[in-house]
């Protein structure tokens, strides 16, 4: 195991011999500070050097310093970022600028970013998802979302958009934008309430009862109350027992039991 | 790509790894402690442990869909015939006589084999249609919250099973196969994926009591089976204390109670050294995880955070701690805290009899909150990203079980078909899949066991079902055991 975590360095440094930055990086040493700071980090794709990480355990705790220590030293390698309820802001704009690989940003619940900082990272070239819900980001960044090379989908619930950016968001095909406020499915066809019909009598039969109400209140066999559960037809009416028992005992000869049932 | 841990060379290197960091990071914390240092060196000190685990941790076999899953087991079987499967046609067959040519000599259970007739039972349910990606999907009366996001849901009308009672149908579901001490679908997820947060369990339990017939519940259906104990689910209890013996007792800090750990930990390593006793390292692993989720648990568990909109949302009963309004809250505070699996247990679906009221009271209890569950994912973003499953453990007879009359009637355990939901994490949205014949008896269109459910579901978390396995007692086990096949159609 040891050796696959080391070929997958190996990869990691090979995909980014070209970065400057990458060249610079003790990469092993970079991922054992992440996950000495409880970022959890992974590479979900066996296809690809690029990294997850997801900041939720230690969220509270992460602010922009934080976040210079533990992400840009690594900002080429990351595809998928979670930051949410982190609590960056400007300070991080740097590092997030240089995270060419970046698909998905989740920065839901980070109160300080705003118009400004979306504004930045709506340029990175292959950022396809953008979470945004209870940010300041408002209709100030709605250009920038437009104009977002790759963008696809943003959630921007409980931030500072109006249904009026969120319309105009609307209007770029292919740019799915979620304010929280999706109309609901609805019944295009509801039926009234059902009536039952009794076309046929079973088989071999005469017609039964509209009802399987049992005839007797106490169970013959045993005189205690009816279990409706339990029941067997009996000269075309329906007996009810009081445990699955007492049908045995009535199967077995029903002519001692009969007196106990009301008259027809 | 060869299965994970398949060699138990490299089974045997895995876990010798971990017991060297681990006895690195024990050492470490006791001088830590008691020179009194604090949290941030304790995080430092469970980074080591977690990157030892993370190293170790089974390398996915493509990029997954899905990060996380909420599965929300309807203890019982619930009707789909009352629920999802619109029978209209069954009205004009009223009472009569379930034709022999679709029972086709079906067993049954005893509850039923010795009833005189097997009258139809249709449903006295209403069913609307419900926009969807499709032409629409008929749901009943009972569910109009969850009809709210059809859209988003996927169907699965043709589910069956081979269990016919509870115990073994949902040891089934729940983990591959029907006699117990198989681990559990989410332990399986926490042995492949590992923790997301380390500061909570990767699998988490939570259970509602329903209002009907109810069966046991037994933990080992999220047990970890063969796997080490750290993969089973950590259940939240619903009133006191979410996890018991969580606090620090009275009297007792929270350095003294590090010591002690401390101290313990270094007895069961030597004991695990000792021994090579693989259930020893995890008692030291699930100890510390206890530790830290002393600091977790109870912020995840106060809801003073969240406004009264969000109770609007999943309704007022989710202010009171074990609803199944609660539960949804909480499972989606864990899920955005990274926990992989929550599993959601809401019990009382078995109704043999006074279904109609029984399935009315069932129905207003999940109904709204687990649409408000899908809503709350979708507009946080994180609904794309987390798989919702919604099912029992098998489905409902057509016929009566009992008394029928157009007011009240029971229905026995049916394996043959069943309906189940799925949403997010890959799942295509707004579909159905399957069909089953007029009477809602048997399967007519696209049969999906069980091990299909299985397999796709690790299928979107990134894993081939046949590679992820475990050796055990001489050969490798998998979740599906020899079976499943990928529900394709299903995945977007």
């Amino acid at each position: 195991m040891r050796l696959l975590a080391s070929s997958v360095l190996l990869a990691l440094c090979a995909a980014c011999a070209s970065n400057p930055d990458a060249r610079s990086v003790d990469v092993d040493a970079q991922l054992a500070t992440l996950r000495e700071a409880l970022v959890h980090v992974e590479r979900p794709d066996p296809d690809s050097p690029l990294l997850l990480a997801d900041a939720s355990a230690v969220a509270s705790a992460i602010d922009d310093a934080q976040a210079q220590r533990l992400f840009a030293p690594l900002a080429s390698r990351w595809r998928d970022l979670s930051l949410a309820r982190t609590r960056i802001g400007a300070g991080s704009l740097a590092w997030l600028e240089r995270c060419e690989g970046l698909e998905r940003l989740d920065l839901r619940g980070c109160v300080g970013v705003d118009d400004a900082f979306v504004a930045r990272v709506a340029r990175l070239p292959r950022l396809s998802e953008l979470v945004l819900a209870g940010t300041r980001a408002g209709d100030g960044c709605i250009d920038d979302l437009l104009a977002a090379p790759a963008l696809r989908r943003v959630w921007l619930w409980r931030s500072g958009a109006t249904p009026a950016g969120l319309a105009r968001l609307a209007t770029r095909p292919g740019l799915c934008a979620d304010g929280g406020a999706k109309p609901d499915s609805i019944a295009a066809e509801v039926e009234p309430k059902p009536e039952f019909v009794n076309l046929l009598p079973p088989p071999g039969e005469a017609p039964l009862p509209a009802t399987q109400v049992p005839i007797n209140v106490n169970c013959p066999v045993s005189g205690a109350p009816v279990d409706a559960r339990r029941t067997r037809l009996h000269a075309g009416r329906l007996v009810g027992f009081c445990c699955e028992n007492c049908p045995k005992d009535f199967d077995a000869d029903p002519k001692k039991y009969e007196g106990a049932l009301p008259k027809p | 790509m060869r299965p994970i841990h398949a060699d138990p060379v490299r089974a045997a290197l895995h876990e010798h790894e971990l017991t060297l960091t681990r006895r690195r990071l024990f050492a470490a914390g006791a001088r830590t402690f008691a020179a009194g240092v604090g949290m941030a060196a304790l995080g430092s000190l469970l980074g080591r442990d977690a990157l030892a685990a993370a190293a170790s941790a089974p390398q996915r076999h493509w990029r997954p869909k899905a990060k996380r899953v909420i599965y929300l087991h309807m203890e019982g079987g619930p009707s789909h015939l009352d629920l999802w499967d619109y029978k209209p046609d069954l009205r004009k067959r009223y009472n009569q006589d379930l034709p022999e040519s679709i029972r086709k000599g079906q067993r049954l259970t005893t509850m039923t084999s010795g009833q005189g007739r097997f009258p139809v039972a249709p449903s006295l349910f209403a069913f609307s249609r419900y926009q969807n990606q499709e032409d629409g999907v008929w749901i009943s009366e009972l569910m109009p919250h969850t009809g709210s996001v059809a859209d988003e849901l996927c169907f699965l009308h043709s589910m069956h099973t081979d269990a016919i009672n509870h115990e073994p149908a949902i040891t089934f579901c729940q983990t591959g196969h029907q006699q117990p001490g198989r681990p559990s679908l989410g332990a399986w997820v926490s042995y492949g994926l590992g923790s997301a947060n380390a500061n909570l369990p990767t699998f988490c339990v939570l259970i509602t009591q329903g209002i009907g017939n109810m069966q046991a519940l037994s933990a080992r259906f999220w047990g970890s089976g063969f796997l080490p104990s750290e993969h089973q689910g950590c259940r939240l209890r619903s009133s006191g204390d979410p996890v018991l013996y969580l606090k620090d007792p009275t009297g007792v800090s929270r350095a003294d109670r590090r010591a002690m750990l401390d101290l313990v930990n270094d007895f069961n390593e030597r004991e695990a050294q000792a021994s090579l006793d693989g259930e020893t390292r995890a008692r030291i692993a699930q100890a510390e995880m206890a530790y830290r989720m002393q600091m977790s648990v109870p912020e995840l568990a106060d809801l003073s955070d969240e406004d009264d909109e969000t109770f609007a949302l999943y309704g007022e009963e989710a202010r009171k701690p074990g609803t199944f309004a609660a539960n949804c809250l909480l499972a989606r505070r864990l899920s955005e805290r990274g926990v992989r699996f929550v599993q959601l247990y809401m019990r009382g679906w078995d109704q043999h009899g006074n279904l109609p009221a029984e399935m009315r009271a069932q129905s207003k209890a999940v109904d709204q909150p687990q649409a408000a569950l899908i809503k709350d994912l979708r507009r946080r973003g994180l609904l794309d990203e987390t798989l919702v499953v919604w099912g029992g453990e098998f489905g409902r007879t057509v016929y009566s079980q009992g008394a029928l009359s157009e007011t009240d009637y029971g229905r026995d355990h049916h394996p043959r078909c069943f309906t189940m939901w799925c949403a997010g994490g890959g799942i295509k949205p707004g579909i159905a899949l399957g069909k089953t014949d007029d009477y809602g008896y048997n399967i007519v269109e696209r049969p999906v066991e069980v091990h299909d459910l299985h397999a796709t579901m690790l299928s979107l978390m990134g894993f081939d079902h046949e590679k992820l396995v475990y050796p055990f007692q001489g050969r490798d086990y998998r979740l599906t055991d020899v079976s499943g096949r990928v529900v394709r159609e299903i995945v977007a």
